[in-house]
């Protein structure tokens, strides 16, 4: 099969590659659409994933063969995947807990390569034609959702489980830095959840009207105001209980404390890989909870299929563009740049 | 009456006049008033105002009272919140001393006279007596040993969790007393004076550490099932320790913060998303005013075992220049505004 091929920094080409066979307990699954991540981004323009190597991990497919150990699953299924892959020996693991495997957890610059980097098995991921997924993992794309809402299962649980995870309450006032995909998903999740009012800053103009056309009572440009904190206290009629940091870099995890309440919460969706200054006599005389989370649970998965299928978390808007897989590079270097794209996902059909 | 006076960031002896109490306002003469770590840190970031008198953990004797005053006499021994409502806005006048429009203030921070003094005016709003079982020492230290009791209780710790602490100067060791009212199953400080640890041993601690010496994440990889304490109290307020509260604590466990560092710091994301680690800042908790005043009563967390010196408002200016810095090994500093002057 042919698939966009990873070599160093900044260099992806679209090479023949062998087709996955399905390990014991393995199947191979044909993809439909798979998203592009911005930790795949990452890797690209850091060189920190082995070299060779086919990214993606945001994808729905079909079964086409399975391994001889599997059980429960036959081919045409309908499936996804949670791209971790436990490492069976951790604490965790050995009680079964493989959401939080330890090996997750650890995560550095070079972990999170080999985790995020090839999807469930890695060698090999969901921007070629063809990948693997272990059966433990397995979960069914119900009927009503299409290959385009499949793919966005992925990104979409990542603001699920940081809504879940924020303390976030009925009634709350919320704040959103940064309106990408994760914060897109994010905005859904907070008013599916019963927030008051959200309001969401974004500099990128596209992405500012996304916001809105999915509900954002306020949308506003952080670069037009010269005290963000007033700014979100004004549109929201007072500081938000909760302020999530899906901007992905360094300075808004003190901005994120700056916005917030005192006494409530910042949770950080986003992750950047350089070190956040912070104020910690801020942090202290606020009295605020500043909580990370890192992707999802298997549960999460499920309560976002649901969510889906139900009409509550929408992908117009979210889904911006579709590339044929050949052109994976020239989609990179376009969404390394400021750019009004939201998720670009590719087709690993199309040439 | 005779204060410590902030004069060009140094601490002077001044004669000033007595404080007069309006509406509901008291006077104590200060019996015992601790040095707080937050005194000093301000003293050194140099942000307090030219002619501040500090000092916030305070027992006194009432000597004077406003013309509205209820619930108390003159005579009553008496411990005091760190901070007071302003008792002249519509809120204060009609009793709602936590809606006060001005909000309260610190004693000493920002031109409010505090307890390096001997004499302190405060509002009864915020006064409670000492009950008769308790030293002197143990009602002037009720304040810090609150902090450290709203630390443990804000916390995430049950008992037969792992629970480390960083720092086991007074807020550290207060913190350590609270803690182990729950029976955690471990409860390791980690500090680098040797008298401070010692005394951490003494009132409890499971194992001491210095970190510049002893391979924590080693032994913590060795020792936590999940890799790491459920809990991490971040109690020494330097730079740098915050970071090592997450590097140290275990996937999906808790940093509390009730440590003050008042200068820029830097976090790794990446460590914390990775961890998906919480981190609660807790400050105060003034609605426990209350219960560590009947737990010091009790004998259930001993602040008075904390003391290593008291000294005389003349000493104030000597001892903050060294207090808590390294090399050091004074955990806890009261002043006595009457030594050597009545």
């Amino acid at each position: 099969m042919k698939a966009p091929v990873l070599h160093g920094r900044r260099s992806m080409s679209f090479d023949e590659v062998p087709d996955p066979v399905a390990g014991d307990n393995e199947v191979v699954v044909e993809v439909g659409f798979c998203g592009i991540c911005g930790s795949d981004l990452h890797l690209y323009d850091s060189a920190t994933a082995p070299d060779g190597i086919v990214l993606g991990h945001e994808f729905g497919g079909t079964i086409v063969s399975l391994g001889k150990a599997v059980t429960g699953w036959e081919a045409g299924d309908r499936v996804v995947g949670a791209p971790q892959k436990p490492c069976m020996n951790c604490a965790f693991c050995l009680k079964g807990d493989f959401d939080f495997c330890y090996q997750h957890y650890r995560l550095d610059a070079q972990r999170a390569g080999t985790v995020a980097a090839g999807g469930v098995s890695l060698g090999s991921g969901g921007y070629g034609p063809f990948t693997k997924i272990i059966a433990p993992r397995l979960m069914r794309i119900p009927d009503a959702l299409d290959d385009r809402q499949a793919a966005a299962i992925e990104p979409a649980a990542v603001g699920l489980h940081a809504v879940k995870l924020s303390g976030m309450r009925l009634g709350d006032r919320v704040a959103i830095l940064g309106a990408g995909p994760i914060g897109l998903f994010t905005l859904q999740c907070a008013l599916a959840a019963g927030a008051r009012q959200v309001v969401v800053a974004e500099p990128a103009p596209g992405r500012a009207a996304r916001a809105k056309q999915l509900g954002a009572d306020h949308v506003f440009n952080p670069r037009d105001v010269t005290n963000v904190a007033a700014a979100f206290a004004d549109h929201l009629g007072g500081a938000p209980d909760v302020v999530f940091d899906a901007a992905g870099v360094p300075a808004t995890l003190q901005q994120a404390v700056d916005v917030v309440k005192p006494g409530g919460s910042v949770m950080m969706v986003g992750v950047s890989f350089d070190a956040a200054p912070v104020r910690p006599s801020v942090w202290v005389t606020k009295r605020v909870t500043v909580r990370a989370c890192f992707a999802y649970s298997r549960a999460d998965y499920e309560v976002t299929i649901a969510m889906l299928e139900k009409g509550t978390l929408r992908v117009e808007n979210v889904i911006t563009s579709v590339v044929p897989a050949s052109e994976t590079h020239l989609a990179f270097e376009r969404l390394l740049n400021p750019n009004d794209d939201v998720k670009v996902l590719v087709d690993p059909r199309a040439r | 009456m005779k204060a410590a006076v902030l004069r060009g960031g140094r601490f002077a002896v001044e004669t000033l006049s007595d404080p007069v109490p309006t509406g509901r306002q008291a006077v104590l003469r200060v019996t015992y008033c601790g040095i707080c770590g937050s005194d000093l840190h301000a003293l050194r970031a140099g942000t307090l105002p030219e002619g501040a008198i500090l000092g916030h953990e305070i027992v006194g004797e009432i000597i004077a009272l406003g013309p509205d005053a209820r619930g108390f006499e003159v005579g009553d021994r008496v411990t005091t919140l760190s901070a007071v409502p302003c008792d002249q806005c519509a809120k204060c006048k009609a009793g709602l001393y936590r809606s006060c429009e001005k909000g309260w203030q610190v004693f000493g921070y920002t031109g409010l006279a505090g307890g390096y003094a001997e004499q302190l005016l405060t509002h009864t709003a915020v006064l409670e007596k000492a009950p008769e079982a308790l030293s002197d020492i143990g009602a002037a230290l009720n304040e810090p040993s609150m902090v450290g009791l709203y630390a443990a209780r804000t916390s995430r710790v049950r008992t037969g969790d792992n629970v480390a602490i960083i720092g086991a100067g007074p807020i550290g060791l207060l913190v350590l007393q609270s803690v182990l009212l729950s029976n955690p199953a471990n409860c390791w400080v980690i500090e680098t004076s040797a008298g401070r640890l010692a005394k951490a041993m003494e009132l409890g601690a499971t194992a001491g550490f210095d970190p510049t010496t002893d391979d924590l994440p080693a032994f913590f990889l060795n020792h936590c099932p999940m890799g790491g304490p459920d809990v991490v109290f971040e109690c020494a307020g330097a730079k740098g320790t915050l970071q090592k509260a997450i590097e140290w604590v275990r996937p999906g466990g808790q940093v509390v913060v009730p440590g003050v560092n008042m200068e820029l710091d830097e976090v790794s994301p990446l460590t914390m998303v990775g961890k998906e680690c919480e981190i609660k800042a807790s400050l105060g908790g003034m609605d426990l005013f209350r219960t560590a005043l009947d737990l010091i009563s009790a004998g259930k967390i001993k602040p008075e075992t904390m003391v290593t010196r008291i000294i005389g408002l003349d000493e104030v200016d000597e001892i903050c220049q060294t207090l808590g810095t390294r090399g050091d090994d004074n955990v806890k500093v009261l002043v006595a505004p009457g030594k050597g002057l009545r």
